[in-house]
């Protein structure tokens, strides 16, 4: 039998383990950390409102650029188009008054200038 | 337990205003943690395990710090946590690394012997081992009232269990002991 001196009934065993130097102090900080409210500036309280804000911001202004260039190229259409149709208008009408003009009707206008 | 009881239930009375909450629940960790480390420890045996432990358990009473009602005393409520916390601990180690309870009480021996912070004679080295025999609940039982002089109704709260059981466990508990000794000739 191994001897022993252990008196199980006073309950009062030397506790045989041991810690690092300093563990409970660290331990102590490493909770206070861990369960402090962090104080939250009011430059870090409106951050997110700054994000959405030039998020806005940049949307805007590309909105506004976009709208802007297609304004500008439904212009140009718009007097490529006209440029178009008044050529082909003033085509049709000399095409009209050459075909429908004969010498005599020249002879006429002519002799009327002069009168 | 060496507690300041009446410094504990004065700070246990801050808890309650939200603005003197957190130093109040810092100094109590800075008077439980040290009790309540060791309770982990020699349910564990490993120091960083122990750690690792003591955090989660005062963390988790940190967050459940509204749900305390005060039905029994601040230090019973967190070494209930911390005793859970080791039990479920234990369980979830010997699902990973084991089959057997043997099994387990070979690898709580090797971080025994691995342990560099046991100062411990031999004697004592085979008082662990002996008690590393016990079912785990009776190890809390036998640990909570051979070191840390618990009284039996201050277990039967944390254990959840009555002082006639917890009286039978420790009794049981150091005949198992006694037996494990008489066998080392």
């Amino acid at each position: 039998m191994m001897e022993h001196n252990f008196d199980f009934d006073r309950g009062s065993g030397k506790n045989p383990f041991g810690v690092p130097e300093g563990y409970f102090d660290d331990f102590c900080k490493r909770m206070e950390t861990m369960t402090t409210p962090k104080r939250i500036s009011l430059l870090q309280r409106v951050k997110p409102y700054r994000y959405a804000a030039a998020v806005i911001a940049v949307a805007v202004i590309t909105g506004a650029f976009l709208l802007n260039n297609y304004n500008d190229s439904q212009k140009l259409q718009t007097q490529h188009s006209r440029t178009v149709a008044t050529s082909e208008y003033n085509d049709v009408i000399n095409k009209i008054l050459i075909e429908d003009t004969n010498d005599d009707m020249i002879v006429d206008y002519i002799i009327a200038e002069v009168d | 337990m060496n507690i300041n009881r009446e410094e504990l239930d004065r700070l246990t009375l801050e808890l309650k205003d939200e603005k003197l909450r957190s130093r109040a629940f810092s100094k109590i960790v800075e008077m439980l943690s040290k009790p309540v480390y060791w309770h982990i420890r020699k349910m564990v045996l490993s120091h960083d395990d122990a750690d690792d432990l003591l955090q989660n358990t005062f963390l988790k009473a940190w967050q459940a710090i509204d749900s305390f009602r005060g039905d029994s005393q601040i230090h019973t409520w967190i070494y209930k946590i911390a005793s859970n916390e080791t039990l479920t601990f234990l369980a979830q180690q010997r699902l990973r690394n084991t089959s057997s309870s043997l099994e387990m009480e070979e690898l709580l021996l090797n971080n025994l012997r691995a342990d560099s912070y046991f100062d411990g004679d031999e004697l004592e080295r085979r008082l662990q081992e002996a008690i590393l025999t016990l079912p785990e609940k009776q190890r809390l039982v036998f640990n909570m009232r051979y070191y840390d002089n618990i009284p039996y109704e201050e277990m039967a709260t944390i254990c959840n269990n009555s002082v006639g059981a917890l009286k039978a466990s420790y009794h049981h508990a150091v005949k198992k002991i006694e037996a494990v000794f008489k066998d080392d000739d």
